[in-house]
């Protein structure tokens, strides 16, 4: 650097820095799309030591249970421990399979019904036939956390069940 | 660009050298000041987003909405032909099907894995977090819910009852 006293600004030669740094940002752009995951929390029923059950008990809330089989057929259905089965009977139905999979629009329509009418409902235990596949399970996890809707022009996600069990057919 | 007898005020893109023939020089340190910032954004993004298993580059993971940001924790990957503990190979698979299943239908070295993992911790006197009960589940889409509820409850049975299945953002 030939500075010594002037204040003369002086020229690096930067355009070999330049090349390198273009290429380590295309290759980042490159990756960085291909690469993207995320994670869908869910649980495996445990035995409690008191005997006690994790069904709703508050008015406000209820348990769901929705029973996913090989071809697509979903069974739903709520439970509150409060509550006569007569009670929420209105709120069971079974929805056929759409295309060999989950009918995901009808099946999040309805939970939308059960979440509207007990709006502190967040469980949900997700029971599954041997031969669904884990995208199917996926696919009913993502038809029962949340509702995609449009209020006054804007897009809003509002949460159904996010809580998830899930189990089995019992034999 | 040139370091020549005769400095040059560089300013921008005005500095030209008129009539000398020489290059015209570019004042280029704004414009790496952004390319450095964009870089440590990538960087930063890529590392938090990327899954460095070695196991999961053999999964065709299930697409999902959901866009809860990845957390690393134990992980558990079921392929459509092994069975791997922190990318460590454990168990084998008959395409997709488990092997070697004990009397009560769990792999008992998937269990024996993941209960030395928490004797591990245990010896190493670590406070226990809620993160380590969790278990970062990676499994192929191809699999059958038997498969994954084998794994998955001998995973509960081995202490581990919360799960993050992992999944690609649609």
């Amino acid at each position: 650097m030939a500075g010594g006293g002037d204040d003369e600004a002086t020229a690096f030669d930067l355009t070999a820095l330049m090349d390198i740094l273009s290429n380590i940002i295309f290759f980042l752009m490159a990756s960085f799309g291909a690469a993207v995951v995320a994670i869908v929390p869910a649980s495996v029923p445990t035995i409690s030591e008191g005997g006690e059950n994790d069904t709703a008990t508050e008015e406000d809330k209820v348990t769901v249970t929705m029973k996913v089989e090989a071809d697509g057929k979903v069974a739903i259905s709520a439970a509150n421990n409060e509550m006569l089965p007569e009670e929420l009977k209105p709120y069971d139905k079974t929805i056929p399979g759409k295309d060999g999979s989950i009918d995901a629009e009808a099946i999040t329509s309805h939970l939308w019904s059960i979440k509207d009418a007990f709006r502190k409902s967040e469980n949900i235990v997700i029971v599954c036939d041997e031969k669904v596949t884990y995208a199917t399970l996926i696919n009913a996890m993502d038809a029962s956390r949340e509702r995609k809707m449009e209020v006054d022009g804007k897009k809003v996600h509002p949460q159904m069940f996010p809580a998830v069990v899930v189990s089995s057919m019992a034999k | 660009m040139s370091f020549g007898k005769k400095k040059q005020k560089k300013r921008g893109l005005g500095s030209l050298d008129q009539g000398s023939g020489n290059p015209t020089g570019l004042n280029l340190i704004a414009l790496m000041d952004i390319l450095s910032n964009i870089i440590f954004f990538l960087m930063a993004s890529f590392g938090a987003q990327t899954l460095d298993l070695t196991s999961a580059n053999k999964v065709k993971l299930p697409y999902s909405t959901s866009e809860l940001a990845l957390k690393m924790s134990l992980s558990v990957a079921v392929t459509m032909d092994e069975l791997y503990v922190e990318d460590e190979p454990i168990g084998t698979l008959d395409v997709g099907k488990l092997t070697g299943l004990d009397e009560n239908r769990m792999v008992p070295s998937l269990e024996k894995a993941l209960k030395r993992v928490r004797a591990d911790r245990l010896a190493k006197n670590e406070r226990p977090k809620d993160e380590d009960e969790i278990v970062l589940f990676i499994a192929d889409e191809r699999l059958e819910f038997a498969t994954i509820d084998r794994v998955m409850k001998t995973c509960a049975r081995a202490g581990f009852t919360k799960f993050r299945f992992t999944v690609g953002k649609q």
